[in-house]
């Protein structure tokens, strides 16, 4: 869940901060979104559900 | 009300990446790149007061390329609007909106330098400014994350 990847040299984990940073999240088509919601980063979903929640394309 | 829409993406000589457009009325096409590099940039000639930003901006961050964004904002709103921390991550997060287009963990971005020695030196100056402790590259990063947390 952290932004900073440790170990070595410490690297920023982009995807992370472009979530924490904005108001809502969308993956490229509902299933993309609901694999990002319920895999990639599940525990950022579970954290601020509602910017990760469900909404109609287009 | 006129508001400004604009798609951050990866630049190609300043220009958007083939493909992509602004929409909206009155819309602008931007890249990250005239976002994050130039102090007047169109999307913040608004003379509004930087509480109604969100209203009048939105910007679209296509991919974790622009995701500097997010660290970029936050430094205008706290160094040179002169914003407390809470009131600049609030309007920052009202602002910005994000798609995805990786889910494989092992493929997701992960920002190294050139970008980052400019990322962290935003984030040296933003957090030693806005919380008084000593510049520490990642105090920024360690911030938002607590204030993710705890909300």
């Amino acid at each position: 869940m952290s932004l900073v990847e440790e170990g070595g040299e410490r690297k920023i984990r982009m995807a992370n901060l472009a979530i924490l940073g904005s108001h809502s999240t969308n993956g490229a088509a509902a299933i993309h979104s609901k694999l990002l919601r319920t895999i990639t980063v599940k525990d950022l979903a579970e954290m601020s559900p509602s910017a990760l929640a469900p909404r109609p394309m287009g | 009300m006129r508001k400004d829409v604009a798609f951050a993406c990866p630049a190609v000589r300043g220009k958007p990446a083939p493909g992509l457009q602004a929409v909206g009325n009155g819309s602008r096409k931007l890249s990250v790149r005239t976002f994050t590099r130039r102090p007047g940039s169109p999307l913040l000639r608004h003379n509004v007061d930087w509480n109604h930003f969100p209203e009048k901006v939105a910007i679209q961050l296509n991919d974790t390329y622009p995701s500097m964004a997010v660290a970029e904002l936050m430094r205008i709103l706290l160094d040179d609007a002169h914003l407390g921390w809470d009131q600049a991550f609030e309007l920052t997060k009202r602002t910005l909106a994000y798609t995805n287009h990786t889910l494989l963990p092992e493929a997701l971005e992960k920002g190294q330098s050139p970008g980052l020695k400019t990322f962290s030196r935003a984030i040296s100056k933003s957090s030693t400014k806005s919380t008084g402790v000593s510049s520490t590259k990642f105090v920024f990063v360690s911030r938002v994350t607590t204030d993710a947390c705890s909300a």
